[in-house]
């Protein structure tokens, strides 16, 4: 995952650069920890036992221990797609599927891939699929993107966004 | 073995397009609770808090994470603590316990009970600003019947929720596909 | 889905060939429907005791013959009491 000093420095990538079947440059997060898992539910103020207590998971829920949240998946995804695109594209919409569960030992590769590129009103439309596999490369999240990307010396991408 | 009656009966088509109060999320977007929340995401980025480094952006200040509107909705001071609620009702409880707040829906009135979570949309318009106050609207959006090949009938509920600043803007959209089975 | 035990021996793992055959995700959680929740080995007799979440007993057998590990005996477990907390399975 990119520090706050690659963020800052990020160069924008544009319409022109992207092109059909290309694959984004993969986020690596993990061994995934019981400890980051209590602290997104703390932050979220998430009180599911599912989350933090171990003992409710497996023994309740029949589950395989505390699990990663869903909401986790649903912010990783869009900061995922921010840093790609920044500092001036627009994440303007995601859709994911909860498929398979994610626990502490599960280390992450959140991917993209571009699908389709097209010019709508002067700006760059980008779909892409997009996921979250584990280490065994089974498919936690799969879904589907649209990237709004600047064309090289063309308009601006519109903030606050209005949809082209 | 007889077929199953379908679950999306006129009861439950009526709920489309029902929609909720719309409610003000309790205080401010505020540096802490973005701090909180930004570090539990693992999400560096200095438009979160480098207010130097953010004027220079084209957003020309402190931004705050994509849908963190949706994650501001927490038990304002003097409201019944939720979690005690929630175990004194079952000590076995789930720790979210049979909860309504404000802006709930009305439930479905259907008797397939197991909920899952079948997937979620978000459009994105705009990032809340440090000092927003943060609105919402929940609305069924949509319910649909699904028939596995076993001939289970599942219901597909899509709950949107729509999110807006104190000025009125349009944040985001999120909608939410619930599978009753 | 149902909790299993097993009461059976592995003479002579080591601390190195219990992690090994316990740490990855893998290794405990063969596929989506069988967990194994907890192992315990006494290294002074040989024996272990390990506790599955599977679909059936049958899953639990077969992963325990990928370690290699022999069983004695397999029980289904109905109740448990942990720190003061009763579940029943």
């Amino acid at each position: 995952m990119p520090t706050a000093e690659e963020l800052r420095q990020t160069r924008q990538i544009y319409f022109d650069d992207v092109s059909e079947g290309m694959e984004l440059p993969p986020y690596i997060i993990g061994p995934i920890t019981p400890t980051y898992i209590f602290r997104w539910s703390a932050a979220i103020e998430n009180w599911h036992r599912i989350h933090y207590d171990q003992d409710f998971a497996t023994n309740h829920d029949n589950l395989p221990g505390v699990v990663v949240q869903g909401t986790w998946k649903q912010s990783v995804m869009p900061q995922y797609l921010k840093n790609w695109c920044l500092p001036d594209g627009w994440v303007w919409k995601i859709s994911i599927q909860h498929r398979a569960i994610l626990v502490p030992g599960d280390t992450i590769t959140v991917w993209g891939k571009v699908t389709k590129k097209s010019e709508k009103s002067g700006l760059g439309v980008v779909e892409l699929e997009v996921g979250m596999k584990n280490q065994d490369f089974i498919e936690s999240c799969p879904g589907s993107a649209t990237v709004i990307l600047p064309i090289n010396g063309g308009i601006p991408v519109p903030y606050p966004f209005v949809a082209p | 073995m007889p077929e199953e009656a379908t679950k999306l009966t006129n009861q439950v088509k009526e709920m489309i397009g029902i929609t909720g109060e719309k409610v003000e999320c309790w205080n401010a977007i505020e540096k802490e609770g973005l701090r909180r929340f930004t570090q539990a995401l693992m999400d560096p980025d200095p438009r979160y808090w480098d207010e130097e480094f953010a004027k220079s952006t084209r957003y020309g200040e402190i931004i705050t994470p994509p849908i963190y509107c949706a994650y501001l909705q927490k038990t304002p001071p003097g409201e019944e603590d939720p979690v005690t609620k929630a175990f004194r009702e079952d000590p076995q409880s789930d720790g979210l316990g049979n909860v309504t707040r404000p802006g709930d829906l009305p439930p479905i009135p259907t008797d397939l009970k197991r909920i899952l979570n079948g997937g979620n949309e978000m459009e994105l318009y705009k990032y809340p600003s440090l000092g927003d106050t943060v609105s919402f609207q929940n609305k069924y959006a949509d319910i649909s019947e699904r028939v596995t090949k076993d001939g289970t009938h599942m219901l597909i509920v899509t709950q949107e929720t729509r999110y807006w600043n104190h000025k009125e803007e349009l944040l985001c959209v999120t909608r939410l596909s619930l599978i009753r089975r | 889905m149902a909790r299993f035990l097993a009461f059976h021996s592995a003479p002579n793992l080591t601390k190195e060939t219990f992690t090994e055959a316990l740490r990855e995700v893998r290794n405990w959680r063969p596929d989506p429907r069988t967990t194994v929740i907890k192992v315990y080995y006494s290294s002074e007799d040989g024996k272990l005791i390990s506790e599955c979440e599977a679909a059936r007993r049958e899953d639990f057998e077969a992963w325990l013959s990928s370690r290699g590990w022999a069983w004695d005996n397999i029980y289904k477990v109905s109740l448990i009491a942990q720190t003061g907390n009763i579940w029943e399975l």
